[in-house]
């Protein structure tokens, strides 16, 4: 019923906080959220936190006092920096929940410790602001924001992270191609899980799109070595962290694109050699069974020929030490008469 | 009765078994030693981005540069706790 979903939206700031977790969780498809309800207006360098203990941080000047001028005001006009000042901090608000998603087994404890490792803050920070800047728009619908500010879902804002999304927009838009996915499953995928499960469920997504999976025991190591490849490549992309925002797109597009021929030339490499090792396979040879003529003259020595024959070996012949391809030699035509004289 | 074949007697209990090569314990202590050093600058290298980020969010004359200064820093804030349990 229409009243239903009127009644769900929220209708004040401290309302949207507490809807705000669950409608990011539902619009990832995520199992659960980490965030344990509270809420800190902070007043720092940083704009948002999803800290590990499940509390949400947020700047009050620039996040939360927006948030608050919004439903002060709702339905009325605004003026569209003031609307481009609400959709940034539902942008922020929507990517510091989309870092409290993960499977129902995650622990907040895993991923602070994954987080840590090479190349981990770079792949998450990509792929959570890549998917929030991507359902922005849907959850400002869901949570009837467009009613309260009218025009919030026509003005556009920057995103940020340009030094990572890029490179994260590239490298699984690729894998979806590889995969035969739609577009954007390896990023919904990717923003379902903590630093614990993404970078072995990219490395599977790697894995999974070459032919390797049909080639080689389970045993082998390719796995960690594309690994290895995808976090040194990711980790190298903090180098533009804080270049303008052209630059570290073209950089991290650039950046990408080389993590991506790395990750071919390693899979190309190990599937060549399983691919030499296993030799298609020929029918077993069958032992020819001879002909009465044959056994009846078996034994008997052969007649000799009329005049000596011809060196066999080719490379008595002057063509044969200047051809470009020596293993590819070449009969010549006295050879060839002597073999078919034997033959 | 048991008859001794002249192998010498240890009375410390054996390891179990591990089908798995063994890592020379100089080469393992190598390995944590090299892998807590690389913890350790990444670590001092997100404190000093904050404070370095800090500095440049207030100098940014561009309201632009200071929000993505200061969304950087949400990053690396994130990194820094990680590294303190």
């Amino acid at each position: 019923m229409t009243t239903t979903a009127l009644a769900a939206h929220p209708t004040s700031i401290t309302e949207l906080f507490a809807l705000s977790a669950e409608t990011a969780r539902a619009l990832a498809g995520a199992e659960q959220s980490a965030w344990n309800g509270h809420i800190i207006e902070s007043s720092s360098a940083m704009l948002g936190l999803a800290h590990w203990d499940g509390t949400l941080y947020l700047d009050r000047e620039s996040i939360v006092d927006p948030l608050r001028h919004l439903y002060e005001h709702a339905g009325a006009t605004r003026p569209t920096p003031t609307l481009i000042a609400y959709r940034e901090s539902l942008a922020t608000l929507l990517h510091e929940h989309a870092h409290f998603l993960g499977p129902t087994d995650a622990t907040q404890e895993a991923a602070r410790e994954a987080f840590t490792k090479l190349g981990s803050r770079q792949l998450e920070e990509g792929v959570t602001e890549a998917w929030a800047q991507d359902h922005l728009d849907d959850f400002i619908h869901q949570l009837g924001i467009d009613k309260v500010a009218p025009g919030i879902d026509s003005v556009r804002s920057n995103g940020y992270y340009a030094a990572f999304v890029p490179a994260i927009r590239e490298l699984t838009s690729e894998l979806d191609t590889r995969n035969g996915f739609p577009p954007g499953e390896t990023l919904s995928l990717l923003n379902r899980q903590t630093a614990a499960g993404q970078f072995p469920l990219l490395v599977d997504t790697v894995y999974n799109s070459t032919r390797l999976p049909d080639l080689e025991p389970p045993s082998a190591d390719t796995r960690s070595r594309l690994e290895s490849i995808l976090r040194s490549g990711l980790a190298h992309l903090e180098t533009y962290e804080l270049s303008p925002p052209d630059l570290a797109t073209t950089n991290s597009l650039a950046t990408a694109n080389q993590v991506l021929s790395h990750l071919d030339h390693e899979s190309h490499t190990a599937e060549a050699t399983y691919s030499q090792s296993n030799p298609c396979v020929l029918p077993p040879p069958t032992r020819r069974i001879p002909s009465p003529h044959e056994s009846a003259l078996s034994g008997v020595t052969p007649p000799s020929p009329a005049r000596p024959s011809s060196p066999l070996s080719s490379t008595s012949h002057p063509a044969s030490r200047t051809h470009p391809h020596p293993t590819h030699t070449r009969r010549s035509p006295q050879s060839a008469q002597s073999l078919e004289r034997h033959g | 009765m048991e008859h001794s074949t002249g192998t010498p007697t240890n009375a410390t209990p054996h390891p179990p078994l591990d089908p798995r090569p063994a890592t020379p314990p100089t080469q393992a202590a190598a390995q944590a030693q090299a892998a807590a050093q690389a913890r350790a600058e990444r670590r001092a290298r997100a404190d000093w981005l904050i404070t370095e980020l800090g500095r440049l969010a207030a100098q940014a004359e561009d309201p632009n540069d200071r929000v993505r200064i200061r969304r950087t820093a949400d990053s690396l804030t994130r990194l820094a706790t990680a590294f303190r349990p």
